[in-house]
């Protein structure tokens, strides 16, 4: 489980009542995205013992890429911690995060729109995702910043 | 408990003492107002009936240019 705070329970109420956190769910897992100033999110993943590892994997990216092409997010961050590995693996490996941050106690990841369009996605792919999903504003900054023919 | 003390005509919190607005009086030609916990009031702010608490001009500036400077390291950073 990635998160920012460590052994205790988190209380999600606040963020929640947030209309601009995004909580995604799906069968054996969720993905809750908090807003932390502009533009920018903090993930908090939970799985089940089912989803852990390939569905876990699978989850993630689905989920980064529906904040990247759904919403307004332009970066990604979330917390692992070190007393649990495989939030590591998940992070890094499984879902192609970049480490911003190493404390004795956690490694701070990031995703930012443009890392994701060029190592997983495209311009082209993300620009259709944008625009299936009324993102048209961020589709044509997308079109105006990792155009090849700039 | 905290409150503030404003000037009624411009609406300028000119100080945050220790008192209740509703047992302590208000000084002479002020208004004592309940500032509400959790928020960091001082004399940058202004108050008004209908808004309640809100930046004065100048924090609002200052907030304004914190959240431009935020908004292009952000957007540097996104799309580097």
């Amino acid at each position: 489980m990635m998160s920012a705070a460590f052994g205790a329970p988190q209380d999600f109420t606040p963020a929640l009542n947030n209309v601009a956190t995004v909580a995604l769910i799906d069968d054996y897992g969720c993905a809750i995205f908090t807003p932390k100033g502009f533009k920018t999110y903090v993930l908090t993943i939970g799985l089940l013992p089912e989803g852990r590892g390939a569905w876990g994997a699978d989850f993630l990216r689905a989920s980064i890429a529906f904040m990247f092409t759904q919403t307004d997010a332009l970066v990604l961050k979330a917390y692992t911690p070190k007393s649990i590995p495989s939030g590591f693996a998940l992070a890094r490996h499984a879902a192609g995060g970049y480490l911003a941050d190493n404390t004795p106690d956690h490694w701070e990841w990031k995703w930012t729109i443009a890392h994701w369009i060029r190592e997983v996605s495209s311009v082209g792919d993300a620009v259709a995702l944008m625009r299936a999903a009324g993102e048209i504003e961020k589709a044509d900054e997308v079109i105006k910043r990792m155009s090849p023919a700039r | 408990m905290r409150a503030a003390v404003i000037d009624p005509a411009s609406g300028n919190v000119v100080n945050v003492i220790v008192a209740d607005a509703a047992i302590d009086a208000a000084p002479a030609d002020h208004l004592l107002i309940d500032v509400p916990d959790g928020l960091a009031i001082d004399h940058r702010w202004q108050w008004n009936s209908v808004d309640g608490f809100k930046p004065g001009p100048e924090l609002q500036a200052e907030l304004d240019a914190e959240a431009a400077a935020e908004q292009a390291a952000v957007e540097q950073e996104a799309w580097a």
